[in-house]
């Protein structure tokens, strides 16, 4: 059995402040009070000693609850667990990066690009920038449906999408100090919309074939019933079948924001000395989280 | 098993997002080269919501509602997740689905998508089956709104059905508001179509439509097949283990109101496959169509093992009032038919030959209302024979029962076609001290769900007319004592599959009460020993009686020939050649295959 539905279940009770007992081995016991047991089972649950097992042969022996993928159980944990958190907050903070690696590593690039110079650091600044976490359930329907999750960034300065795999167990919630924050550029709309667009091209490179097959078969029964209306001139029926036939097989992909997070990445800001036959300050900054500079 | 006296009537679903809040409205969409991207607006509608709010939640809960996110993604219909999703609520309530439905089930989310007619015999779970798909979609989110339309006897059924095995809690529309509130609705087709109900639901979009009898909707010019016609559906299932009653215009009006255009336009049907209106032209290439739309599991064909069917003939002797005043009655028959105003219509005195073979309370019924109807003479012959009736005070089908019940000492089923006979064993048997139970059609469907419900739970002895067993199971009971045969062969077989279907755990026995020397004995010699009714498949025999090219039902039929001839030798010969027919049909089907499904 996969780890994950223990460990989402154990997590859950634990946010809730509830510590499962193993009263046998593979069996847990928790209290559930009156308000969780109304969450998970409706308004008539009442508060209840719960037992349960991820194991089906325990679940028949002992008559514990099985949590198991499909069970009623896990579904409606999940389903409680889902519809918390629409939105949140949290940063990285700073000192999970080696600042002393990452200023080695900008020198040493520079004097990749720059043999003949020498560069020293002046001094560097920490700063955080806002970014609109969106997690999305993307759904390519046709007459059948498959569903992924995506996890996206809106770097809400820049309006760049980034796919980061942000360590999420290295976040903290909350926000970072409002001083080292940057200012928010864009709006939340203009974010979403910056989203759309980088999707929609994403989309628009990737293979077809799903869309193409669901097409041809939408194609086929859209030409059977044309050529049944042909002999029955009712508009209003032909009208609609179609929308029907439509709505049940027509190939597209819908996205859905299931929550959001709005997050604060540290960046670091260096004053760089480029000293060759002349001296310059270069300004950059770098992303950690991507290992990406930009020359300001 | 659900408890009825603890159930809050009418149990309306309300999902915890109301529909409105659960309609999704999305963007203009991005129209691609193969396919449209479509962006939820209300999805992110809430995010912002929460933002304006500075509802900030804990970022832990969000990791963790990630990883819930990821798993409850629908991948495909590679597995059904309700087999899963109900393994533990299945074992509670003591149900296993039999391969064969679970079979069906993904083969109309896979390949059928969602536009089915299942028309299994009887007694293989057709509801079983439409239960599993509409949890499947349920559980995927591909169906939110759906509605079940069945006769309004079954409303009460399906919405046990549904909870009991599915844990899918509908609602049983009571009034025009229900329409548009419920998730999940079930309600009477007779009631759908008309007004103001028809034209509410024909504004909704529902995901799914489910319709139980579909045979019903045989006729286009029906209110019930323009209701079904008009209603928005993605996915339609119908239910039905006739779907060809009569004719094949019948099977394509059918067809074509699940998926319009399967058999082409009728003018194209009938110049491909129709050689007249009972037999069909090409049927492998019909076979074919009709397979993409319809599935018919048999029983036999390795889907289920059915418990062994005894029927044991109990040959009943009247005594001699009795037996004088049954003959006066069938004399009086005879000599009507060849008069007005009987002469036009023979249903009446079928009814009467009918009546007086179940009791003479019941034939009392009749005459009375023929004499009341016919302003007839006090001095008539039928004020006699009423007269009479009431002077008989022996029962001798009712001392049969009294003697085979004590016998049993298990619950019964005691089938009768008239409420005059019910009532009167219902007398003799509490008089004997038996507790029973009444059961028909005046019963409202809570009320019957009542008496089912003890008589499962008490046990007794249930007095049923037809119309009152009609679509309700008793697989916990396994006799069943026909205290009066019907004519019509269908009609018994369906009383005997109230108790003979999936789920009766014990063979099932059957005791027919057949009176010596009357027509009720010719019935059964031609049921029982000519054709072997009780023995052939379930569901052979409705395609048996659609194939007879008669222009008169097997009631009528009978008649005629009980009408026709005064001695028993020339009856039993006609029922000989009838019964021939029947069984030259019957060699015929098989050898054509014109049993499509």
């Amino acid at each position: 059995m996969s780890e994950v539905i223990p460990e989402l279940v154990f997590k859950f009770f634990q946010l809730c402040n509830l510590k499962p007992v193993e009263i046998r081995k593979g069996i847990y016991q928790v209290q559930i009070d009156d308000q969780l047991a109304k969450e998970l089972d409706g308004w008539r649950a009442k508060a209840r000693l719960f037992q349960f097992t991820f194991d089906r042969k325990l679940a028949q022996t002992y008559g514990a609850e099985l949590i198991s993928p499909g069970s009623y159980r896990l579904d409606t944990i999940v389903r409680l667990i889902q519809k918390q958190a629409v939105l949140s907050s949290g940063y990285l903070p700073h000192d999970v990066f080696y600042e002393p690696a990452i200023r080695r590593k900008i020198l040493d690039r520079f004097k990749i690009k720059h043999p003949k110079s020498r560069f020293y650091i002046l001094d560097h600044n920490l700063r955080y920038g806002p970014y609109f976490w969106i997690t999305l359930r993307v759904t390519y329907l046709a007459y059948e449906k498959h569903e992924e999750l995506r996890k996206l960034l809106v770097d809400l300065v820049s309006g760049k999408v980034v796919n980061y795999d942000i360590p999420a167990e290295l976040l903290k919630p909350g926000f970072c100090d409002q001083k080292l924050q940057y200012r928010r550029r864009l709006s939340f709309k203009q974010a979403y919309q910056c989203l759309q667009r980088e999707i929609v091209h994403e989309l628009k490179y990737k293979d077809p074939a799903w869309a193409v097959n669901a097409a041809q078969d939408l194609a086929k029964e859209q030409a059977r019933l044309e050529e049944y209306f042909s002999d029955l001139p009712d508009p209003d029926q032909r009208r609609l079948r179609i929308a029907e036939l439509m709505n049940r097989a027509k190939p597209r992909v819908q996205i859905r924001p299931l929550r959001a997070a709005i997050l604060y990445l540290p960046k670091l800001e260096y004053r760089i000395m480029q000293v060759d036959q002349a001296e310059k300050i270069n300004r950059i900054t770098y992303d950690p989280v991507s290992n990406q500079y930009e020359l300001n | 098993m659900l408890d009825p006296s603890q159930i809050i009537v009418p149990l309306l679903n309300y999902s915890d997002q109301s529909l409105t809040e659960n309609k999704e409205i999305f963007l203009e969409p991005h129209q691609l080269e193969h396919f449209s991207v479509e962006f939820s607006r209300s999805g992110f509608s809430r995010i912002i919501r929460e933002l304006r709010k500075g509802n900030f939640d804990d970022l832990n809960w969000h990791r963790l509602a990630q990883q819930a996110d990821q798993l409850s993604l629908t991948h495909g219909f590679s597995e059904l997740l309700c087999v899963n999703h109900l393994a533990q609520h299945w074992q509670q309530v003591g149900m296993i689905p039999y391969p064969h439905q679970i079979k069906t089930a993904e083969k109309v989310l896979k390949q059928m998508r969602g536009q089915v007619i299942l028309a299994d015999e009887v007694g293989l779970g057709k509801t079983i089956e439409a239960g599993i798909i509409l949890k499947e979609y349920l559980l995927r989110g591909l169906v939110k709104r759906a509605l079940i339309l069945t006769p309004a006897s079954l409303c009460w059924q399906w919405y046990q059905e549904l909870a009991e095995k599915f844990q899918i809690y509908a609602g049983i529309q009571k009034s025009e508001w229900d329409w548009e509130h419920a998730d999940i609705l079930i309600a009477s087709i007779d009631t759908a179509k008309l007004e103001p109900h028809a034209s509410i639901i024909q504004n909704i979009a529902y995901d799914i439509v489910i319709i139980d009898e579909a045979h019903k909707l045989k006729n286009s010019t029906t209110k019930s097949w323009q209701l079904v016609n008009s209603l928005q559906k993605k996915y339609c299932l119908m239910l039905t283990a006739t779907p060809v009653q009569n004719n094949l215009k019948e099977l394509y009006n059918l067809i074509t109101l699940l998926k319009p255009g399967q058999l082409g336009s009728y003018r194209s049907f009938k110049q491909k496959f129709m050689q007249d209106l009972r037999t069909p032209k090409n049927p492998g290439q019909l076979r074919q169509l009709l397979s993409e739309v319809l599935i018919r599991n048999r029983r036999g064909e390795g889907t289920v093992q059915f418990t062994k069917r005894n029927v044991y003939p109990i040959v009943v002797e009247l005594t001699p009032p009795e037996r004088a005043l049954y003959d006066q009655i069938t004399e009086l028959i005879r000599a009507s038919s060849k008069l007005t105003p009987f002469q036009t219509n023979i249903l009446p005195l079928i009814t009467l030959q009918r009546e007086v073979c179940s009791s003479f309370y019941a034939a009392g019924v009749t005459l009375q209302k023929i004499y009341e109807k016919y302003n007839l003479d006090p001095d008539a012959k039928i004020v006699t024979l009423m007269n009479e009736a009431v002077k008989v005070r022996q029962n001798s089908k009712c001392d049969i029962i009294e003697e085979l019940v004590s016998r049993i000492q298990d619950r019964v089923i005691i089938f009768t076609e008239y409420k005059a006979s019910q009532e009167y064993i219902r007398y003799r048997l509490e008089k004997a001290n038996y507790r029973t139970f009444a059961f028909d059609g005046t019963l409202s469907r809570n009320r019957k769900q009542w008496v089912r419900y003890l008589f499962q739970k008490e046990g007794g002895i249930l007095v049923s007319t037809e119309s009152g067993g009609e679509g309700l199971n008793f697989q916990f009971c396994n006799h069943v004592i026909n205290y009066d045969l019907p004519w019509n062969p269908m009609r018994l077989e369906q009383r005997i599959g109230r108790v003979h279907r999936l789920g009766q755990t014990k063979d099932v026995h059957i005791y027919n009460l057949v009176t010596k020397d009357t027509i009720e004995e010719y019935i059964m010699f031609l049921l029982h020993e000519k054709i072997n009714m009780f023995q052939m498949v379930l569901g052979e025999l409705d395609a048996i009686l659609m194939h007879l090219k008669w222009d008169k039902s097997i009631e009528s039929q009978l008649m005629h020939i009980f009408l026709k001839h005064q001695s028993k030798e020339a009856v039993q010969r006609e029922l000989e050649q009838l019964g021939d027919e029947i069984l030259k049909t019957r060699e015929e089907i098989n050898r054509q295959q014109w049993n499509l499904f």
